[in-house]
């Protein structure tokens, strides 16, 4: 487990963790404190890169927390199946415990290949399963040649780590069980690996449209309303562009180290990030059609994405933010808040990489003021008002401390309702930010009762 | 008889584990942190349950066992926790909820904070209250009540408790499906019998809107002090099996006698409370419940005519399943096709239904056969749609509903309330049925 975990937090080929110091790689990987943490486990991490596969099934071996607690709450959609809304869990007991539950498990798997017949199943080992020393790997194995499915076990015990390093644990499942395993009928004439954009509330669907107009073929969508055997023929893609940076990169580089696949990272936040991303694309590709392509359509669409954007601009214009999110969204949403003409006054540091920081840095002309470590609801709300700032755009876990200090919020999170990605996802942020920013609530929340008016 | 499907894993779980329940209990007393002993993730999953159930800032903390710590077994970890939390958030109270994970490995909680106290004189009144809550055993009903029930064993001090005025008090202890409405019910229902009552752990307080700014620890809930002086009451009431645990430890600690109300909701539920207070106060009853009753029972006398001939299935934690289900089946004259609930025994054996399971939601979905509504969770929303069937919320968690927090299911007005909204559902079945061609 040592050996693995090093391995994988050591990534050689990102530029940030080729030039740290030891000091650095360490606290890359340092312990979340007793007492003062946040975020969810390396198995959570696991399940936001797998469940979007949601032809396959999602088994979880161990006791009901795990998966009692989170089933059927991600924000993912699809429409190759329904798995990811299930949630199958071997439920262990205390017997189970003691007598080994090893073949509790293969029976579960048996279970869900006859009834609900997926196309695959992913099993996921967790905290007490792994410290009793399950072989979830033999286990699968088994179950596979009995039920004639791929049976992919991923080994992802809560105490191993956080959700990040979880995100690795399903890319290195991916690599070493699926990917390569079967061949595609056709993958077009610019055919890319879609990596780390998971469908949140639809934003694939913002995104698809992009790449048809300008002629890239997503050959394999990682891992957002991807059906099972796309990823089985990622290997046969000719570039990867990775979305979410750092939990999927994992992938990239391995695919490129075994496949040749080259890769770029790029975002489809912000109309500047959108062209950028699909140039670097082309660039790849080193076509000149495909170049044309995107900057004719690029120009069309910011052009009619500004005559959309228009009616809500005056209430947006200069208005403060405070960003507190985790990893590729502490950078990416501003730009988006930029083109929309919004002040980000802070952008939270707490779950990006280095390389994270750096593009947030790019962004606030290398002032690192603009850097917000972690830090609880009061001092959210401290900051909210010592800037004046208007909106408070975070994660749902902040969504209540924003509505305890009577500010108007947008809510980023994985279980969120609304799409933000692509040029119609400029649109719908710009409008979201308008109803909570011009909400007459705020106005009566912030009004004293009789009684309070001297 | 309670049936228990044969099969070797759980397909879209009903239960949740004992850990959430005694997290639930804890955020009901104030300036109090749960703290969750065992990996992160146990942790930011509960939380993540309970925020979006409650839609309120739900303060909870983790020991963050993490790799190596986990096969050494040490103190560390639980001593860290415990510190950071007491010096980040100043609490009075910690709950210490167990995990499976430092179960299994075989944690001595008690032994650990006993070498904390030494360790640490200096944070020795901070109460620290140990539940043992591995999530391989019990649910979450068992949680709560295991986690109230040790609460008042490690705040109960019976020595100095001496009447304090001549009013009669009563501890209610509320159970893990009474909603904000409730509480508040019984509150004004104590107040008016001339009953000085407390009740814990008060989820109304603390999680129910009342508090306007940002905390770090629940505030207005059950506080430390009022909880010490439990002991000194009168009698105690316990709202729910789950509940039973906690009297029984106010009854052998302070020898307070305790009646146990298995359920509350509908009119002769309350009218076996009601009738008790009468002759425990010899209070004359307040006019608002006597008017409360009147409209309940006029509610069922219009609404009768839509529950003739129809039938419902339940999937809820077992004492919100016997609530619901006597006074559906009793009262209302729906027919109760399935039960399915987290426990292999309980008083939900007694109702009169097709199918009494302890399961999983698949389980409901197998046994729903002809029924016409569904009454569970918001888990449940994905069969329901399947099957064509309404879904009446009820239980943990009700993500995408607002306000369920503030409906009444128990008094009167519960069984009001309850009557209007299952009638609605039938009726409109009816007006549909008439209007098929
Ligand atoms: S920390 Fe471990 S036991 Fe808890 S949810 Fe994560 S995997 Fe499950």
């Amino acid at each position: 487990m040592k050996l693995r975990l090093q391995a994988l937090v050591n990534e050689p080929d990102c530029d940030h963790n080729q030039s740290k110091t030891e000091k650095q790689k360490k606290e890359a990987c340092k312990k979340p404190t007793p007492g003062a943490t946040a975020g969810g486990c390396a198995f959570d991490g696991a399940q936001i890169v797998l469940l979007p596969v949601a032809d396959a099934a999602h088994l979880i071996h161990g006791p009901i927390t795990c998966c009692g607690h989170s089933y059927n709450n991600r924000g993912t959609r699809s429409t190759v199946g329904d798995m990811h809304t299930y949630g199958f869990t071997t439920d262990i007991s205390e017997m189970d415990i003691i007598m080994g539950s090893e073949s509790k498990l293969k029976e579960s798997i048996i279970y869900i290949a006859e009834k609900y017949k997926p196309k695959a199943v992913f099993v996921y080992s967790t905290c007490v399963t792994s410290m009793i020393g399950e072989d979830i790997e033999r286990v699968c194995e088994e179950a596979s040649s009995e039920v004639k499915l791929p049976v992919i076990p991923v080994d992802s015990p809560g105490f191993s780590g956080s959700k990040n390093l979880g995100n690795k644990f399903a890319g290195e499942a991916l690599i070493k069980h699926v990917v390569g395993t079967a061949e595609p009928e056709d993958i077009g004439k610019f055919p890319i690996n879609l990596i780390g954009e998971y469908n949140i509330a639809g934003e694939l669907w913002q995104v698809e449209p992009i790449f048809k107009a300008v002629g890239i073929d997503i050959l394999s969508k990682m891992t957002g309303n991807a059906a099972y055997e796309e990823l089985c023929f990622a290997d046969k893609a000719k570039a990867s562009v990775v979305i979410c940076s750092r939990a999927l990169i994992y992938i990239a580089r391995q695919l490129k180290e075994t496949h040749g696949i080259p890769y770029i990272e790029g975002s489809f936040y912000g109309m500047k990030q959108i062209k950028e991303t699909l140039l670097k694309i082309a660039s790849i590709f080193e076509s000149k059609e495909l170049e044309k392509n995107i900057e004719s359509y690029t120009s069309k669409m910011e052009k009619e994405t500004y005559k959309q954007l228009k009616p809500y601009l005056p209430a947006l214009k200069n208005k403060k933010v405070l960003v507190y999110t985790g990893g590729v969204k502490s950078w990416s949403v501003l730009y988006q808040l930029e083109e929309l003409g919004m002040e980000v006054i802070k952008s939270s540091t707490r779950k990006s990489t280095e390389e994270d920081i750096e593009r947030i840095l790019e962004h606030f002309d290398g002032d690192e003021s603009a850097l917000m470590p972690k830090g609880d609801g009061k001092t959210i709300l401290n900051l909210l008002k010592e800037h004046n700032a208007s909106l408070l755009l975070a994660g749902g876990r902040n969504m209540y401390t924003a509505m305890k200090g009577q500010v108007p919020f947008l809510d980023v999170n994985q279980e969120r309702l609304f799409a933000y990605a692509g040029y119609e996802g400029m649109v719908e942020l710009a409008k979201h930010i308008t109803y909570t920013l011009e909400s007459p609530v705020f106005e009566v929340a912030h009004s004293k009762a009789p009684w309070e008016v001297a | 008889m309670v049936k228990v499907i044969d099969k070797p894993l759980s397909v879209n779980p009903l239960k949740k584990s004992q850990v959430l329940g005694a997290v639930t209990a804890f955020l009901g007393i104030d300036s109090c942190m749960p703290l969750v002993h065992g990996s992160q993730g146990c942790m930011a999953f509960t939380k993540n349950f309970l925020t979006q159930h409650f839609r309120e800032v739900t303060p909870m903390q983790s020991t963050a066992v993490f790799d190596i710590a986990t096969i050494l077994g040490d103190d560390s970890n639980l001593h860290d926790g415990i510190k950071n939390v007491i010096e980040k958030q100043s609490p009075k109270i910690i709950g210490l909820v167990t995990t499976g994970m430092t179960e299994t490995r075989g944690d001595d909680t008690k032994a650990t904070i006993l070498r904390f106290r030494e360790k640490y004189p200096e944070y020795g009144d901070v109460v620290i209250v140990p539940v043992s809550t591995p999530d391989f055993k019990g649910d979450a009903e068992t949680g709560y009540g295991e986690a109230v029930a040790a609460l008042l064993e490690t705040a109960l001090s019976c020595l100095n408790v001496k009447k304090y005025n001549t009013k009669k008090q009563v501890n209610i202890l509320s159970g893990m499906h009474s909603t904000a409405a409730d509480i508040d019910w019984l509150k004004r229902l104590m107040a008016d019998f001339n009953i000085e009552a407390f009740v814990l752990p008060d989820l109304a307080s603390s999680m129910g809107g009342q508090v306007t700014r940002y905390y770090g620890l629940p505030e207005e809930g059950a506080p430390l002090e009022r909880i010490a002086k439990a002991g000194g009451a009168d009698f105690t009431i316990a709202i729910g099996s789950c509940m039973e645990r906690a009297a029984d430890v106010l009854l052998e600690k302070c020898s307070i006698p305790y009646k146990k109300f298995d359920t509350l909701t509908g009119v002769k539920a309350t009218d076996e409370l009601i009738s008790w207070l009468i002759d425990y106060t010899g209070e004359p009853v307040p006019e608002w419940v006597q008017i409360e009753r009147k409209r309940a029972v006029d509610a069922m006398l219009d609404a009768h005519f839509s529950f003739g001939g129809k039938s419902c299935s339940i999937a809820a934690e077992p004492s919100l399943a016997y609530s619901l289900g006597r006074f559906i089946s009793e009262e209302l004259g729906v027919k109760l096709q399935s039960v399915v609930t987290t426990a292999k025994e309980g008083n939900f054996e007694k109702l009169n239904a097709e199918h009494i399971i302890c399961g999983d939601m698949e389980d409901l979905e197998e046994h729903l056969s002809d029924s016409d509504f569904v009454l569970s969770n918001s888990n449940a929303l994905n069969i329901c749609k399947r099957k064509g069937l309404p879904l009446y919320k009820v239980g943990y968690p009700i993500k995408d509903m607002l306000g369920h927090f503030h409906r009444n299911f128990i008094g009167y007005i519960g069984a009001m309330n309850l009557t209007f909204d299952l009638g609605n559902i039938c009726l409109e079945l009816d007006i549909e049925e008439s209007h098929r061609i």
